[in-house]
């Protein structure tokens, strides 16, 4: 599943240091899943937290219908003050950073 | 030739588990409506569950009546809660953490535990528990790792019993040889719950022996099933434990590992 604000978070760098490893394909799998999950329900509590509560149905029902549709991130431009792009690159970069310190901590 | 020495996939999956439910956890609670706006949706799915979790588990996270979590969550919050609680060595606890502890069992696993039942209460609710062997269930009893004698209260009839066993310290209990009579019918087979903090894992079992001595170090013993569970069956096979009464007059609750909220039925998938 593809969603509107992907080219920000960018998790090709993780998947590319798990895949230094020599991962069955079902382990593989599961863990990509799991970053990927975690990366997705950060983000959407970094939305949720900056659009004002009113817009939090229109919000979610349009991303609910169709998740990767651009106008999704202009929706979200145009009503929260701060500059949310900016916002999802810098909390996309942390969590990805925990999470390469994680698979980094759990080399042999 | 690979690039990286090997992965712990296991060590990295639990820790992945774990970020991914304190990010779901965090997610639900600033923005609870989040799932009702998600549940009819293959968003759903994508945001609020972990790899692998069927679409019945997401209709359990969605409804206020059924388990909304698996085995392995559930045991993870309670370790969170605990690392919250406990102090950094066993040691009896305060009255405000035994009754932190009694509520988080509760809102876990909806069991009814405390540290004092019907004013009685062991010398300490949080201590170490070791490896005991198996009690004898009759005269001539024989089975592998079966301890020389019976237990402090005879012959343990019932298997289950026997599977799932403690040993706690009565005989050091301050008023054990003034209430001899009452405590000793009091502590035979009384149900108890015993946590291990560190892996989250409890089980119900039984008091059927009195023990270990002091001079162990130790403050309960539990028999090999249990401690198999606990995973307390390695090396020293010892490790810290709380252990409380279960509160369970009408006998409802089995002996056995607890892995899902008791009081909200299990949703098979």
């Amino acid at each position: 599943m593809t969603y509107f604000y992907d080219h920000l978070i960018v998790l090709e760098e993780v998947t590319s240091e798990l895949d230094a490893y020599d991962l069955p394909s079902d382990e593989r799998e599961e863990i990509l899943g799991l970053i990927n999950h975690t990366t997705h329900q950060h983000i959407l509590n970094v939305i949720l937290n900056h659009l004002p509560q009113e817009h939090h149905g229109n919000f979610l029902t349009n991303f609910q219908s169709s998740p990767a549709d651009p106008e999704l991130l202009a929706f979200l431009k145009k009503e929260i003050k701060a500059d949310i792009e900016s916002e999802i690159r810098i909390q996309a970069k942390k969590i990805k950073a925990e999470i390469l310190s994680e698979i980094k901590k759990s080399s042999k | 030739m690979s690039k990286h020495p090997a992965l712990n996939s296991e060590k990295l999956r639990s820790k992945l588990k774990l970020k991914h439910l304190t990010t779901r956890t965090t997610l639900l609670a600033h923005h609870p409506h989040v799932a009702k706006f998600l549940a009819s949706s293959a968003l759903a799915g994508a945001l609020l569950l972990a790899p692998g979790q069927s679409a019945p588990t997401r209709a359990a996270l969605l409804s206020p009546s059924i388990s909304q979590v698996s085995p392995f969550d559930l045991h993870n919050r309670l370790v969170e809660k605990l690392n919250l609680l406990l102090p950094e060595s066993v040691q009896p606890l305060t009255f405000d953490q035994e009754s932190q502890i009694s509520q988080a069992l509760h809102d876990l696993y909806g069991l009814h535990a405390t540290a004092e039942l019907e004013g009685n209460h062991l010398n300490t609710s949080y201590g170490l528990i070791g490896a005991e062997q198996h009690l004898m269930r009759f005269p001539g009893d024989v089975v592998e790792n079966m301890a020389p004698g019976k237990g402090a209260w005879g012959y343990v009839e019932d298997p289950e019993k026997e599977k799932y066993y403690v040993a706690v310290q009565t005989l050091y209990l301050p008023d054990w040889t003034t209430r001899l009579a009452y405590l000793r019918d009091w502590y035979k087979y009384r149900k108890v719950v015993v946590v291990n903090p560190v892996n989250g894992k409890l089980i119900v079992a039984v008091v059927a022996d009195s023990g270990p001595a002091s001079w162990t170090g130790k403050h309960f013993g539990g028999s090999p099933e249990v401690m198999a569970y606990l995973n307390l069956n390695v090396g020293m096979q010892k490790g810290p434990v709380v252990l409380f009464f279960v509160d369970d007059p009408a006998d409802q609750i089995p002996l056995c590992p607890v892995e899902y909220n008791l009081e909200k039925p299990l949703l098979l998938s």
